[in-house]
């Protein structure tokens, strides 16, 4: 999600944004588990596509290396009519005539369906010269258009929340029963610290998981903190030269594989699911319990991530993964945490609160 | 005195029999169950998370009391617990889902309405309280089925004297 929460702040457009939005929910791997969001690195054009009548039918949104999707222009069913690791050829054809005529930004495209769209200002392309009833005959438009237009309160309210999930990465405050607190917001003072060196580490997020079916398990993921926690211990170790521990060199594949050995929460413990997984990547990961801070420093200092398991309330647990440490000379002892709830290391909780039921450390 | 004692043991070696039988039903009962889930439900989306969660831990060999209680004299706490398990997963399912639909219609509100919400409450409105609930089901299952057996045995108490 970073790639998209990056994006959604700089897009000043509002129907931009809201293309991104649902590209990338269907991009990534919501219908067949193919991933196609993860190969994007950044966007290179939205354009509106027009329907016969010249309101806008939809947006093209294309990126770079490779991507792209259509996405319908009505918030009220804002689905993707079609998306690949390709692109559109017509559309791909009418912008790049357009560009070497130096007319791109005149260029009135009129999308039709997948397979055909033209440019209404020149309207040069053969087809394109039909009458606007036979095209809407040949092309079956009428039933498409009113799909489009229809409402689907399913696919919006699907929406509404990867919309709100955009919007609050990156702009985590105090709160919650966990008290996690982002960097920008931790006390003043003067403290001791340090860290593991997870620089360059993708994290994996949980809500790019949730109601997904695992391609192994064919179940359904739901409450999988601790498939989540136990995935990004395995991509810690896969930064610091343990690269097979990273599946397949994707973030998705080692949190299946590990989801599949883990199930659904609530588990108490995660420690053999991620050892049995380490075997079966050719490696020995070995755990032991952390009793105190001055341990779990210890173990900081050494290297070694921490698998904790927080609990707030009796139905209320959280496994999250310790990354770091800072301890302040007023006598606050904090941790630094891998919540799983974004692509950050950056969150920290005061030690004891909320309450620990358990903290494994792990080493190769 | 013979025929008294002779009806008193009469009586328990029909209680013990009713009790093995109930141990039975309930061990039938959890198998049958089990197999059904398995195969079936974990499947559906509606019990995709409690009755998979359930299966896969064996119902947290809650049919080890349920089929103890049974043979020791404790045959309403046995069915009790039994039906509890069964009615736990049903209720953990339904509910659990309804309270994260609701969750997510107020989170929708408080969007639509221009209020930021914390990522933790949105990563949180996804969690499943399935498992608290089935188990809530079957602690309050055992407690009826307990305070049942207590009255039942009083009741035959005060019958023979």
């Amino acid at each position: 999600m970073s790639f998209l929460c990056k994006k959604v702040k700089f897009i000043e457009n509002r129907e931009s944004y809201i293309v991104l939005i649902s590209s990338h929910r269907y991009m990534s791997g919501t219908q067949d588990n193919a991933d196609i969001w993860r190969t994007t690195e950044g966007v290179n054009e939205v354009i509106p596509l027009y329907d016969l009548n010249y309101n806008i039918r939809a947006y093209y949104i294309s990126f770079y290396p490779m991507g792209y999707a259509i996405i319908n222009n009505n918030l009220e069913n804002p689905v993707a009519i079609e998306f690949g690791d390709g692109d559109n050829g017509p559309i791909r054809d009418i912008l790049e005539e357009a560009t070497t005529l130096s007319r791109k930004a005149e260029a009135k495209i009129v999308y039709l369906g997948p397979s055909y769209s033209f440019d209404d200002t020149t309207r040069n392309f053969s087809r394109s010269q039909s009458s606007d009833s036979e095209l809407t005959e040949d092309f079956g438009l009428e039933d498409m258009y009113a799909f489009l237009d229809s409402s689907n309160a399913a696919e919006k309210e699907i929406h509404t929340t990867a919309r709100a999930l955009a919007l609050s990465n990156g702009d985590q405050s105090r709160g919650g029963s966990y008290d996690f607190i982002d960097w920008n917001s931790m006390p003043s003072g003067s403290y001791s610290s340090d860290w593991l060196p997870f620089s360059g580490t993708t994290w994996a997020v949980m809500s790019n998981y949730t109601g997904k079916t695992n391609p192994l398990s064919k179940k359904v993921v739901n409450d999988h903190c601790g498939a989540t926690a136990a995935t990004n211990l395995s991509l810690y170790f896969a930064t610091q030269g343990y690269s097979n521990l990273k599946k397949n060199g994707s973030v998705n594949d080692t949190f299946y594989d590990l989801h599949n050995r883990t199930g659904n929460c609530p588990v108490l413990t995660i420690a053999d699911s991620v050892s049995a997984y380490a075997t079966s990547r050719g490696y020995t990961i070995n755990n032991s319990s952390v009793s105190s801070y001055t341990t779990y420093k210890t173990a900081i200092t050494n290297k070694r991530p921490c698998g904790i398991l927080l609990t707030a309330a009796v139905n209320n647990w959280h496994w999250v993964v310790g990354v770091g440490y800072r301890q302040y000379s007023s006598g606050g002892n904090y941790v630094r945490v891998v919540t799983g709830w974004e692509n950050s290391a950056n969150n920290f909780y005061l030690w004891g609160s909320p309450a620990t039921w358990s903290i494994s450390q792990y080493w190769i | 005195m013979l025929p008294h004692i002779g009806i008193l043991v009469g009586d328990n070696i029909m209680i013990k029999k009713r009790n093995y039988v109930i141990a039975s039903i309930s061990a039938l009962l959890f198998v049958v169950g089990y197999i059904i889930i398995k195969l079936f439900f974990s499947k559906v989306p509606t019990f995709s998370y409690t009755a998979d969660w359930a299966v896969n831990h064996y119902f947290l060999f809650v049919w080890v009391p349920a089929i103890l209680l049974a043979i020791f004299s404790l045959p309403y706490t046995s069915l009790a617990l039994t039906i509890g398990c069964f009615v736990g997963i049903v209720l953990g399912d339904v509910i659990g889902q309804n309270i994260i639909d609701n969750k997510w219609h107020e989170i929708n509100q408080l969007i639509n309405n221009g209020i930021e919400v914390s990522a933790e409450t949105l990563n949180r409105a996804d969690y499943h309280n399935g498992v608290f609930i089935w188990l809530g089901t079957i602690l309050i299952c055992a407690v009826i089925g307990l305070l049942a057996d207590i009255l039942n045995k009083r009741r035959l108490r005060l019958n023979r004297n």
